[in-house]
């Protein structure tokens, strides 16, 4: 991230306090697992919640960075720039893999400043899976600017479960 | 009823304005309770009301250029509009909706709860319904194989099953205004200036993207160049089945 970016994030980035996130998934959680008693379901039912904010949160980037992907590997530094500008924070790792026509993504970030000090009731639940919803609803408007039959996106790591990272993982499948 | 109320309502705002306008008191289900509106200006009114209302917060409007005037559709209490008509320019007329609202609240919200009470105001709540989202979803107790399954004898087995109305759909929408119409002057490319126009608080991006035949994808990414002259209204609505 430049110098424009940081200023960005410091000055102009609309600010919410991340206990207040925090918070607010865990309540989520609580009451999905309340209303369904599945955690499979639940998590399922968190990323539905993250698809249902995709347009809002990728309009809101747009406005602020004007910087849509132009290609599969610029999203890479596009998604980079877009969790500094809605966390404050850089992934710590991003892999591209290309196996023929598939396109497989994956996302790090150690220290995930949405799950940090949380825990999660289930190994089933990925408390970060919201994100993964968000990043599978912005790629699936994108699809054919990709040349990509469809994609997924799922959080396959969340330290909120135990494990060392939040790992989101891409998988486009190209036509 | 409440009809006098209405018309004294509507005269004493009438006399407050600070500017010229003909004005309309408008539901948020479209109804219109009072209007001195011309009819291109009462019908547009209508609409917007009915489209907006719902989704804005107190204090959000939207306004529309009609051939010799401007109309301004202000939400100005949970379910009522005010809609302004006048040859003034939008800045003026939005301080003039602002004026009203705070030199009326107390009235208008009275008249919201008397309209409310009223039988003949009834109005389908965007809210979502007591029932579960998802009936067949929910977890049932298991009943252990080994143990009888007897009625009680005070409830003989239904001959009928209840008929459960499904859940209504809803989803998030995001609806682009354009409120600078000054950039279309800017704009030269065709494709683009047709996503603007219809930037005009009444379509989502999606369905501008449809009428366009373009992927949402694009209409989202020139939005994004233009974020200066657009406000979304964002809000939740019910899925037409």
């Amino acid at each position: 991230m430049g110098i424009k970016g940081k200023i960005a994030w410091r000055f102009m980035a609309e600010k919410i306090h991340a206990g207040a996130y925090k918070g607010l998934v865990q309540a989520i959680i609580a009451h999905f697992l309340e209303e369904y008693g599945d955690p499979v379901k639940a998590n399922a039912l968190l990323k539905k919640l993250g698809r249902a904010t995709g347009e809002y949160i990728y309009t809101t980037y747009l406005a602020a960075t004007k910087r849509p992907a132009k290609n599969l590997r610029d999203l890479v530094p596009t998604y980079n720039l877009g969790f500094k500008y809605f966390t404050g924070k850089e992934f710590d790792e991003i892999t591209f893999e290309e196996k023929g026509k598939d396109v497989f993504i994956t996302y790090r970030v150690r220290e995930c400043p949405l799950c940090k000090g949380l825990h999660s009731p289930h190994p089933e639940i990925f408390m970060c899976n919201v994100v993964a919803g968000i990043f599978e609803w912005i790629e699936e408007q994108r699809l054919e600017d990709w040349n990509a039959e469809s994609v997924t996106c799922n959080e396959t790591k969340c330290r909120a479960r135990g494990d060392p990272y939040c790992e989101f993982q891409y998988h486009f499948k190209l036509k | 009823m409440s009809k006098k109320i209405i018309e004294e309502l509507a005269e004493k705002i009438t006399n407050s304005l600070p500017v010229r306008s003909r004005l309309a008191i408008i539901g948020d289900t479209g109804q219109v309770f009072h209007s001195t509106l011309t009819s291109e200006a009462k019908e547009a009114a209508e609409k917007i009301a009915k489209i907006g209302l719902p989704l804005w917060d107190v204090g959000d409007y939207q306004v529309k250029r009609l051939k010799n005037s401007q109309l301004l559709v202000y939400k100005i209490t949970n379910r009522l509009a005010l809609a302004l008509d006048s040859i003034e320019r939008e800045g003026v007329l939005i301080l003039a909706a602002k004026k009203v609202a705070s030199m009326f609240n107390n009235e208008l919200n009275k008249l919201e709860e008397l309209l409310e009470a009223a039988p003949t105001y009834e109005i389908e709540k965007p809210t979502l319904p007591p029932a579960p989202l998802k009936t067949e979803e929910r977890k049932t107790p298991s009943i252990p194989p080994t143990s009888p399954v007897t009625p009680p004898p005070s409830a003989p087995p239904p001959t009928t099953l209840p008929s459960v109305k499904p859940a209504a759909k809803f989803e998030t929408v995001n609806i682009p205004v354009l409120v600078d119409k000054s950039v279309l002057k800017k704009v030269k490319d065709k494709l683009v200036r047709s996503i603007l126009e219809l930037c005009d608080g009444s379509h989502t991006t999606s369905e501008i993207a449809k009428k366009l035949n373009i992927p949402r994808s694009r209409v989202l990414i020139t939005l994004g160049n233009f974020s200066k002259a657009i406000n979304y209204i964002s809000g939740v609505r019910k899925v037409e089945e």
